[in-house]
């Protein structure tokens, strides 16, 4: 190339925009400076990423969805694998652990339906999240990508296959005649308060994984056992009077209740709903803290 | 109005080192320092670029070139120091960011534009015109996962090159399929060089370079070895290979090979210290093709200079054995007999004598 026909081609583009001055920039167009490493506090840097990745909303809304599309395109049933799965599941363990625990059947069908449902969507914030920053190594390395934004697109992809479980609410619901009644509006602000920790959770178990690999596997055990321990398939009052902490002191278990019991057409507990908010005030802090004292050395983990 | 900023920054990376050891410059790459467990990729960098810059990277596998991209996009926060950036910037490497071979062209056009910065409502006006650049037909609408390799580059390359930054970082060695594609992308990547306001190439082509920047920065294990006008540090870079060749540096002389290569291809002259390095490095890997000794002679006759005695009768050894009629090189074998006979190794002896007598 010569620079003469670049001069020229400069010339011909500053005309056109003379032209048509209307012409929409392509990129996110940074008005003020932008200084790397970030300055100030931890909380400053974390929150100045959160925000731009709300900047960026269609980008982990797109890419969250198109994951899901992606990832079922060649099977047949689609995401609807993962409800046949937890049918199936859920009519295996409804027989032989309704006999085991001496639950009525009906009854323990539902239970176990809608715990499974929550408790799946909780484990895969945490299970799947392990991966989020790793897989998003080409993004993040070939610009000053805002690092939440893979947790969102996270938590809404765990949304949407949620989603296509509760169908299989529906069916429980309606083959076991049983009707909520309006506490089941309740389970909105559940699912959103559960959500919204599913940020946090997911966001702190990439960034934790990005830099110890080890832990992926161990956090998929972790949560594993974590279900077992959590009143998911049987009632916290089969603890007993003893045991009952294990579960009174457990985030997730109150997780699962804030969007079970309102599923299941009662309402939960104010202990409860003070649980959530309170796991997601400090669990959220704490990330964000983290986040923005770790923020600049990310991209080196890779 | 653009401007670029970097103020003493660096670039170390962590690396947890089995066994400890002083460290050491190693012929490539940055600086490994396993005391303070770092690899330093790039070292106290500072330059500042305003708009209309064009800064070219120069610099041999692992002198940090790509590292400074990366740095300059805030894709690697610097160590130390810091950089400050004003507009819009895009990178442009080989791997596009959101790709994946599981979608259809269309629908990978959608996802990697919207995570280089373009909104849906551009991405709808430019879609027909990338899926036109990328030449990719019907396959549009089928997966990835069944293109060939030179179409999912295409497509990676059209989309890149759809958004319009205002600093424009790029990498070289894009890969564009065949020579058709080749052509048509440098047209389109001259067009986006021209729009934006700041460009920064890292590119092994020097001769590109130097018709492209006007400035350019020559990197060696991650520090700035040079800075100044392309044209003169391609100079100063080319004597410093030709330098490092002649002392049988066998890496400088391919390097030397691959410049001439560079050279040809764009139809530019080609100095003869250069290509006689180029043709020490063409000779020892196809030992067999006799127009390379040809040439070597002919070039370091043309410069003015002699080769050792029993080096040359070597050659004209072998050339002699291909080209039995050539009386001028059996003439130029029997002068240089005497000096170079008791040099030589014995069965090249018994050749040169027997080759002369003739």
């Amino acid at each position: 190339m010569n620079r003469g026909s670049t001069d020229v081609a400069v010339t011909a583009q500053a005309q056109t925009e003379r032209v048509s001055p209307s012409v929409e920039p392509d990129q996110r167009r940074a008005a003020r400076p932008v200084v790397s490493p970030s300055p100030g506090g931890a909380f400053e840097v974390a929150w100045a990423d959160v925000a731009a990745a709300l900047r960026i909303t269609p980008v982990w809304l797109h890419s969250g969805w198109i994951d899901v599309v992606w990832r079922f395109r060649r099977t047949r049933l689609g995401p609807f694998w993962h409800t046949l799965g937890l049918a199936a599941f859920v009519i295996v363990m409804g027989v032989v652990w309704s006999t085991i625990l001496r639950q009525d059947p009906t009854q323990y069908f539902r239970y176990v339906t809608v715990s499974l449902m929550v408790w799946m969507l909780i484990a895969s914030l945490v299970t799947d999240a392990t991966g989020i920053i790793i897989a998003g190594q080409t993004t993040a390395l070939s610009m000053r990508f805002p690092y939440p934004a893979f947790a969102f697109a996270h938590v809404w992809r765990g949304l949407l296959l949620f989603a296509h479980h509760f169908v299989l609410y529906v069916v429980v619901m309606a083959g076991t005649l049983h009707w909520p009644g309006t506490a089941v509006l309740l389970a909105i602000p559940g699912l959103l308060l559960v959500i919204a920790n599913g940020v946090w959770m997911s966001l702190l178990s990439g960034i934790l994984c990005l830099n110890r690999r080890d832990l992926m596997p161990a956090i998929g055990s972790a949560m594993q056992i974590m279900m077992f321990i959590t009143p998911v398939f049987w009632p916290r009052d089969m603890l007993g009077a003893h045991l009952g902490f294990a579960a009174d002191f457990n985030p997730f278990y109150h997780m699962v209740r804030v969007v079970r019991e309102p599923l299941l057409g009662s309402v939960p507990g104010l202990d409860a709903w003070a649980w959530v908010v309170g796991t997601l005030v400090i669990g959220t802090s704490g990330t964000l803290w983290l986040y923005g004292r770790w923020r600049d050395r990310l991209a080196y983990w890779y | 109005m653009a401007r670029l900023t970097v103020e003493n920054a660096w670039v170390e990376f962590p690396v947890r080192l089995t066994r400890g050891g002083p460290g050491k410059v190693s012929r490539t790459g940055g600086e490994i320092d396993a005391a303070r467990g770092v690899v330093t990729a790039l070292r106290d960098i500072s330059f500042e670029l305003r708009d209309g810059d064009r800064l070219g990277l120069m610099g041999h596998n692992g002198a940090g070139k790509t590292t400074m991209l990366r740095l300059l996009a805030g894709a690697y926060p610097p160590t130390r120091g810091r950089v400050i950036s004003l507009g819009s910037i895009s990178t442009l490497f080989n791997a596009t960011p959101g790709l994946s071979l599981d979608g259809t062209g269309r629908e990978n056009i959608l996802t990697c534009a919207l995570h280089l910065g373009m909104s849906r409502r551009r991405i709808a006006q430019k879609m027909e015109e990338i899926i036109d650049f990328a030449e990719l037909g019907d396959y549009i609408d089928l997966p990835v996962r069944i293109y060939s390799a030179g179409m999912v580059t295409r497509l990676g390359f059209a989309v890149a090159t759809a958004v319009e930054p205002e600093i424009l970082l790029l990498d070289e060695g894009l890969a564009t399929g065949d020579a058709h594609f080749a052509r048509k992308a440098e047209g389109r990547m001259n067009e986006l060089i021209a729009r934006s306001s700041i460009l920064v190439i890292a590119s092994h082509s020097e001769t590109l370079l130097a018709s492209m920047c006007n400035r350019c920065l020559l990197l060696e294990h991650g520090r700035i070895l040079s800075d100044g006008p392309a044209g003169e540090l391609y100079d100063t870079y080319r004597a410093q290979v030709v330098e490092a060749a002649r002392v049988d540096d066998e890496e400088a002389q391919g390097r030397a090979y691959a410049m001439t290569q560079d050279l040809l291809r764009r139809g530019a002259a080609i100095p003869l210290d250069l290509e006689e390095q180029a043709l020490r490095h063409a000779m020892r890997i196809s030992p067999d093709d006799l127009m390379m000794p040809q040439r070597y002679l002919q070039v370091v006759s043309l410069q003015g200079r002699a080769l050792p005695a029993e080096e040359e009768a070597r050659l004209l050894i072998v050339l002699l054995g291909r080209y039995p009629e050539r009386e001028d090189y059996r003439t130029r074998l029997a002068e240089l007999l005497p000096t170079a006979m008791p040099r030589l190794a014995e069965p090249d002896r018994a050749r040169a004598s027997a080759l002369a007598a003739v």
